[in-house]
């Protein structure tokens, strides 16, 4: 970290300190890596997650409230949850807090995650990784419309996507309800949201979906199994932070670490991604030795 | 692409239902015990309002043993400032940052 690092104060939020510990880990390593320092509030608490301001808004807004005054002086919070970045928002203001994502969509730090990518000479496995990007209904509210990262028409996450060498797939579900925490209260109907979120997936010709909300990972990872044995099939599809994305982009060691913490496993899916580019290389290889003696001819 | 930057239309439940409420009491319980939201405490919700709880508590013990989610919850440690705003008093002590 060098000594202009920029500093934002870093609200984890429940899910990164539970089930999506490898999203946390990978959002603190890239801010890492892009000079962005990240300082944890101090005894964080919940945000309210929308349940409690259901229930009482003076009380969700004061939970919101206290980790905003926590923070330290006028430092814009950083959180990659998009339900604790619209909280914390409704609580104070629009500039108070940012999703991570539209932090590294920002266009100089864009350039720095660039550089690490470039610096690692080669684009695999991503560079053959077709993605459908999964918004969920929460984004519009928390990120991806301040940065104006989609100069060509391209949300911040599609514009991270292909910087990272990923192909993204246009498809019917990514802004599909992930069934949020209607899941745990009314399961019947999350379960069938779920269900459209996976067939639409099947039909769009992606390897994996990447999400930027840890709910959305938690509910699209842990539950299609529970959805798949509902339709008697085995779905097996990797959903991916995205900054586990840009991680392997950068070939951090890291990400396999973080990788073997999905309940559905990638590996199987990097594993042919590794193969397949390995014979698109020898192809080209190829093509170029035989080139020359073409043309000597 | 005003389109795509549209709210998604969310799944189709009345916010009253009784499932919906049982999740509030859940979440303000948690909040008032620890300050932060125990995913367990939220998987025992679901599994009250499914035909066949058993096999989603077998889930939950797979994920578990996969390191997914936490065996026990995090507290907050100055839990009485969140039952201060939870309950809408004033909070008199500085904010330590």
């Amino acid at each position: 970290m060098s000594a202009t690092a920029e500093v934002f104060s870093y609200y984890p939020g429940c899910l990164a300190a539970q089930s999506a510990r490898e999203y946390d880990a990978s959002i603190r390593r890239l801010a890492g890596l892009v000079d962005a320092s990240l300082e944890d509030i101090n005894d964080w608490n919940c945000c309210g997650a929308g349940v409690v301001q259901q229930a009482d808004e003076a009380a969700g807004r004061a939970l919101a409230r206290r980790n905003l005054d926590r923070a330290g002086g006028d430092r814009v919070v950083v959180s990659g949850c998009p339900i604790c970045v619209a909280r914390l928002r409704e609580a104070a203001s629009d500039e108070a807090a940012c999703h991570v994502l539209d932090l590294l969509a920002r266009p100089d730090l864009r350039e720095r995650i660039a550089a690490k990518i470039g610096a690692t000479g080669e684009k695999r496995p991503v560079g053959s990784l077709k993605v459908a990007c999964f918004y969920g209904c929460q984004f519009p509210q928390a990120a991806g419309e301040q940065t104006g990262a989609g100069e060509d028409a391209s949300t911040p996450l599609e514009a991270l996507m292909t910087l990272a060498g990923a192909s993204v797939v246009t498809w019917r579900g990514s802004r599909r309800c992930c069934g949020g925490y209607r899941l745990f209260s009314e399961p019947e109907v999350g379960f069938e949201t779920l269900r459209k979120i996976f067939r639409d997936f099947t039909k769009s010709g992606a390897d994996a979906i990447v999400t930027a909300c840890p709910h959305c990972h938690f509910n699209l990872d842990a539950f299609q199994y529970t959805v798949g044995r509902r339709q008697k099939r085995a779905l097996e599809v990797p959903v991916l932070h995205f900054t586990e994305v840009l991680a392997l982009a950068m070939n951090l060691e890291a990400a396999e670490k973080w990788l073997d913490r999905h309940v559905t496993s990638p590996f199987g899916l990097l594993d042919r991604l590794y193969v397949e580019e390995e014979k698109r290389k020898r192809a080209e290889g190829r093509a170029r030795k035989t080139k020359p003696k073409k043309e000597q001819q | 692409m005003p389109a795509k930057r549209s709210r998604a239309p969310n799944a189709k439940t009345k916010p009253t239902a009784p499932g919906v409420e049982r999740l509030r009491e859940i979440f303000l319980e948690q909040i008032r015990a620890r300050g932060r939201v125990h995913q367990r405490a939220v998987l025992a919700a679901m599994r009250e309002c499914l035909e066949h709880p058993a096999t989603e508590h077998m889930q939950e013990i797979a994920l578990l043993l996969g390191r997914k989610l936490r065996l026990r919850p995090q507290k907050v440690k100055d839990i009485a400032a969140v039952r201060r705003a939870l309950t809408g008093e004033p909070d008199t002590r500085e904010a330590s940052g």
